[in-house]
């Protein structure tokens, strides 16, 4: 059965709202019945699973208990309100004539209406929630925080609980938080479930957000690599990592950066030739372990940059770097074999 | 100037016999030379280009005669002027960074360090 998930131009809302639906679907199907999936078809996302029929809401409990993300997905609220927030969720999913409506409401492909009931967008779900991004907030007579941007209840619990369950929250010193998501471009939910719990699980480097976004991207594809090698038939792709980035100033957290990090140049890799990619996976990942010591930024900034926009200028700049703390001798980086320099030469942009 | 790409340029002969001198010159804890390398980060014409090679192999005869290592083939050194014409000094010296920073195999005085999984 094909759902959909109507785009609305706000890239992490709109995939947060695809996984949720991947979730619930997931969730509710019974054994042997087809697999959930989600594919990127340029104005929706196209979410296949199972007809649910008579959906036994007590399988989607388990999916609200307060100790997954909760508290980052509602991060600008405080304790009693986040728990309030997850309430309101939770009745929407948990219920079923609820679940059986928004069910139907995805199978058909309408453009998104105004909806009559609406929940706030908060910034630690999409940064464009951000009060204040969307109205002058200095006037020449008063000061205005700005408006909230209010969505449908129902989307807005899909997006909940699709962060919840699938962003990757990276903190850095307790006031930073940044939260990334990879867009799907085909992906099936439990292989979904498992990459990211895998990924969760290991340490990124943290000296920019963008040195944070390369690992987390290379940790990702090596993931599915390995996957793929294993057996698997099928290899989940994902065309890129959607990022919102906050800061703490004083008691309110403020929207820092957010955008998208490319990790097509990671799967061209592995699609060239699928052994070596797992060496340079390898090799990269040591080289932003090395490059997360003080220092050592440079290694990991020119790395990342690399990874971004694979071209001849970028590569050399990173080499560069990277050849300066080979030769000294406190560093213990490694030096590249050769296939894994020619294979990363291979497919260089011009 | 034509297009090419980088991996073409890396397993060129002349390319490969300039890289792996390179490699041992910088890397070889007896010769380390660094000078060249600064030399040629920094070089953006074919002139520049020519004359910091040029600087380059008289240093590295020096040692190569003391420590009998071999040294780049005539022919290669016009491989690889013909390589700038063709291609530009950019991507030559990209082509030559990349193989100073391959892992050796044989050079058994380089300055070889890593290779496992210790680091972390």
């Amino acid at each position: 059965m094909q759902y959909y998930v109507m785009k609305t131009g706000m890239e992490m809302f709109d995939v947060c709202r695809a996984y949720g639906l991947g979730l619930v679907l997931d969730a509710l199907r019974e054994e042997g019945e087809e697999v959930t999936s989600i594919s990127d078809s340029g104005i929706y996302y196209s979410v296949e699973g199972a007809e649910i029929t008579k959906p036994e809401i007590d399988k989607l409990e388990p999916y609200f208990s307060l100790d997954t993300s909760w508290n980052k997905v509602f991060l600008t609220l405080g304790r009693a309100s986040c728990n309030k927030k997850v309430n309101i969720a939770k009745t929407i999913i948990i219920n079923k004539d609820k679940i059986s409506q928004i069910l139907e409401n995805h199978k058909k492909c309408v453009a998104v209406k105004d909806p009559s009931n609406k929940e706030t967008l908060y910034q630690s779900m999409d940064i464009v929630g951000t009060k204040g991004y969307r109205v002058p907030v200095r006037r020449k007579a008063k000061y205005t925080e700005g408006s909230s941007m209010k969505v449908a209840s129902e989307d807005w619990a899909l997006a909940a609980l699709g962060e919840a369950h699938f962003s990757i929250w990276i903190w850095k010193g307790g006031k930073a938080l940044t939260s990334i998501i990879p867009k799907p471009e085909r992906v099936l939910i439990m292989h979904w479930k498992d990459i990211r719990n895998s990924v969760d699980q290991m340490g990124v480097n943290r000296t920019s957000i963008s040195a944070t976004l390369a690992h987390l991207a290379i940790l990702l594809v090596k993931e599915v690599r390995e996957r793929k090698k294993s057996g698997d038939p099928f290899m989940d792709v994902f065309s890129s990592l959607i990022y919102g980035a906050m800061t703490k100033t004083g008691n309110q957290w403020k929207p820092a950066r957010g955008g998208m990090f490319p990790v097509d140049f990671l799967y061209d890799l592995i699609r060239s030739d699928s052994e070596i990619s797992g060496d340079i996976f390898e090799l990269w990942s040591h080289v932003f372990r090395i490059g997360n010591g003080k220092g050592r930024e440079d290694l990991s900034l020119t790395l990342s940059e690399f990874v971004a926009y694979p071209t001849s200028e970028s590569i050399e700049k990173y080499f560069k770097v990277h050849l300066r703390y080979l030769l000294q001798d406190d560093v213990p980086i490694r030096a590249y074999p050769d296939e894994c320099i020619k294979e990363i030469l291979k497919n260089v942009r011009s | 100037m034509s297009e090419v790409k980088l991996s073409d340029l890396f397993a060129h002969d002349a390319i490969k016999d300039f890289g792996s001198t390179l490699r041992r010159a910088i890397r070889m804890k007896e010769i380390q030379d660094y000078a060249s390398l600064v030399e040629l980060e920094y070089v953006e014409s074919k002139e520049e280009f020519a004359e910091t090679i040029k600087k380059f192999l008289r240093r590295y005869h020096t040692h190569a005669k003391k420590r009998h290592l071999t040294i780049p083939k005539e022919e290669s050194l016009d491989g690889i002027m013909e390589l700038v014409d063709k291609y530009g000094v950019k991507l030559v010296r990209t082509a030559l960074i990349s193989h100073a920073l391959v892992k050796s195999a044989g050079d058994g005085n380089e300055h070889e360090k890593g290779g496992n999984n210790n680091d972390r």
